[in-house]
């Protein structure tokens, strides 16, 4: 037993006996050992299906605002997106600081289960299993083989800067090491960045074509959390129901601005995508936009004001026609 | 397999030519890579031949026949001016080369819907008219995949004009239909031996021994029911996308909309899906689903209880494209194990 999944499980167990929480928001054992399920336990007899493993992938913070308007307190398990998203959740007034009971726990990065293919691109029966540590044990059709968990991380996770948990109510284990792109977390989108103009222009077309507007991106987003979204409004309709380029586009750029300075770079959007676009790079972007305009990140603070939900005389204005 | 039409063989030298002579008379559409991990079905030509290995692709080739958005009608001025002028169905000669057994075997349950007893739609049936089907027998199953749970196979021939089965350096050519002969005619094959047709039903054999069926669909259908527990518990964590629905080569449900501009418009039907609260939302405001938990009843039941009590099969092919795509790993092959009584 891993000493981190068996701290969830006390924990959990331990506020929900006390009657302190009415809810543990967590990670259960998926229906195949490469996932895990999001799971809601509410008896302390239950807090031993917690899991604690490199495929706890979802940003549970997106449960929260309607976890906290239904009453009484909740626990959730946080990485540190995770905690960054409820950093955000409660800067907004989604979610009462005195609501949620944040069990931090500190992230060496969650594993691309799509690098785990064997030689047949499947994932079709295998086996899996993790010392704890650093290392995943595979058996499948074609073999057994063991892989670093740092040689097939999800693209987001390389490049996370905060990945032990910036605010927590209860530390679940000491701060993780720094992960391998923390230093750039930038690196990727800036190759994306230099291109033309026109490149860019059509590289995103090409992109945004293949959408089929599941809205999955938007639905695992915790920062996603309007009750009707502006792409669902009838009146004023704002885009159509149509699915082309030119839609696609206002959808995608639409909740590109909507998020900026407030995405924390989980990266479950492009994690969800069933069409594999890079939907995170639009939003890390901005988060470089933010960052150099008003020297902000999203999710650190729970007492700042995000630089878009807010105004001074001297902010700097990039569009104003001095500046141009 | 038909014993009608002759077995052929097609060295696989002889693929790229046979694609080539097709592209003169049909469009071809074929699984094509999107991204490392995502395959499509695309549009084929000359530079853009299919990808004939690997798991069965990612996503469905539905929008070929029910595509995401179709004008139904255009209209032009208004009042008494207004002149309305029906979309012409579409029917341009097409060929989906190298689709799998499951997304044929969808097809079969779109005509069940949209070529039923009652109503005909002009155009899905003008599209279903003009497509012909090149399957490619599933050699490697995706981990989401579970056909022969639901009465299909990996090698399974409903809605086939002709299966393609992979033999190493040949394909061995079993045709189907008619439609099916008129294009392997041209293909530039030989005729199969007997040792031929046994090894693809060897191959065919050793693809389904890799997928031994999970449940059972009688038992489990007959189980599906309105107060069920799973809808609650599948409902607390969903979190209301619409890629199941969108993803699966079966789902069907559309909206209708207008795009008005001063001078006309257009009405056209665009997928929606049952996951969406807008779906069932009246224009007062009531919604008959209210919550999520009637949206997850909704979306198996249909496919495990309506579709069965109307047409005598399951609206579900085992694609497994809503198991490996849902965001929260809710898992229809678990809801059916449990309603099947095998388990959670």
């Amino acid at each position: 037993m891993q000493a981190l999944e068996q701290a969830i499980r006390d924990k959990a167990r331990a506020l929900l006996a006390s009657g302190q929480v009415r809810l543990v928001l967590g990670y259960q054992a998926g229906s195949v050992p490469f996932r895990t399920a999001p799971a809601f336990v509410r008896v302390p007899e239950e807090a031993d299906c917690l899991v604690w493993n490199p495929f706890c992938t979802n940003n549970l913070a997106v449960y929260l605002p309607s976890a906290a308007r239904a009453g009484g307190q909740v626990a959730v398990v946080a990485k540190g997106c995770d905690a960054r998203s409820i950093v955000t959740l409660i800067q907004e007034h989604q979610v009462p600081r005195d609501r949620v009971v944040i069990l931090g726990v500190p992230c060496t990065g969650m594993a691309d289960a799509a690098r785990l293919t064997g030689g047949d691109g499947s994932l079709h029966g295998i086996a899996v299993t993790w010392d704890g540590e650093g290392t995943l044990e595979l058996s499948d059709a074609v073999g057994e083989r063991s892989v670093a968990v740092r040689d097939v991380l999800q693209e987001r996770c390389r490049f996370c800067e905060h990945n032990t948990p910036t605010l927590a109510d209860e530390m679940l284990g000491d701060a993780a090491p720094a992960m391998p792109g923390a230093a750039a977390p930038f690196a990727a989108v800036e190759v994306l960045a230099d291109r033309p103009v026109d490149e860019r222009r059509a590289y995103w077309r090409a992109q945004v074509e293949r959408c089929i507007r599941c809205y999955a991106c938007r639905a695992a987003c915790p920062a996603c959390y309007c009750r009707t979204c502006f792409m669902d409004k009838a009146a004023p309709c704002w885009a159509s129901k149509a699915n082309t380029a030119d839609e696609n586009w206002m959808f995608h750029a639409g909740r590109a601005f909507h998020l900026a300075g407030r995405c924390v770079e989980c990266g479950e959007c492009e994690r969800v995508c069933p069409m594999g676009i890079p939907i995170s790079a639009l939003n890390r972007m901005l988060d470089r936009e933010v960052r150099e305009r008003f020297g902000y990140t999203a999710g650190l603070d729970p007492a700042s004001v995000p630089p878009l939900g807010t105004f001074r005389p001297e902010d700097p204005d990039p569009g104003s026609s001095e500046e141009r | 397999m038909s014993d009608q039409y002759p077995q052929r063989i097609l060295p696989k030298v002889a693929l790229r030519g046979w694609i080539e002579q097709l592209l003169a008379s049909y469009r071809l559409v074929g699984p094509v890579a999107d991204t490392e991990t995502v395959t499509s079905y695309r549009p084929l030509g000359p530079e853009r031949m299919p990808c004939l290995s690997g798991p069965r692709p990612a996503v469905s080739p539905k929008p070929y026949l029910l595509p995401q958005t179709e004008s139904l009608f255009t209209f032009e001025g208004s009042g008494p001016a207004l002149a309305l002028s029906a979309t012409a169905p579409d029917a341009t000669p097409t060929v989906v080369f190298g689709v799998r057994p499951c997304d044929a075997r969808a097809l079969k349950r779109l005509d069940d819907v949209f070529l039923g007893r009652t109503e005909r739609d002009v155009h899905y049936e003008s599209r279903r008219q003009a497509t012909v089907l090149v399957g490619l027998a599933c050699a490697t199953p995706s981990w989401g995949c579970f056909c022969t749970s639901v009465g299909g196979s990996p090698a399974g021939t409903e809605g086939l004009d002709v299966l393609l089965t992979d033999l190493g350096d040949r394909y061995h050519v079993a045709v189907l239909t008619l439609a099916g002969e008129t294009l392997a005619g041209a293909a530039g094959t030989v005729g199969a031996t007997a040792d031929d047709t046994e090894a693809a039903r060897v191959r065919h054999g050793e693809a389904e021994a890799r997928m031994p069926a999970l449940f059972d669909l009688e038992a489990a259908v007959q189980h599906v029911r309105w107060d069920a527990p799973p809808w609650a518990r599948v409902a607390e964590r969903c979190l209301a996308c619409g890629a199941c629905s969108y993803l699966c080569p079966t789902c069907h449900c559309f909206d209708i909309q207008d795009e008005v501009t001063p001078d006309g418009g257009v009405r056209f039907r665009c997928w929606d899906t049952c996951q969406f609260g807008e779906f069932t939302r009246m224009g007062a405001g009531h919604n008959p689903r209210p919550t999520q938990t009637e949206r997850a009843r909704q979306r198996v039941s249909h496919k495990f209880k309506y579709l069965v009590d109307e047409f005598g099969r399951a609206g579900c092919t085992g694609c497994g494209r809503c198991v490996e795509r849902c965001p929260v790993n809710i898992d229809i092959r678990a809801i059916l194990r449990e309603f099947a009584g095998e388990g959670r």
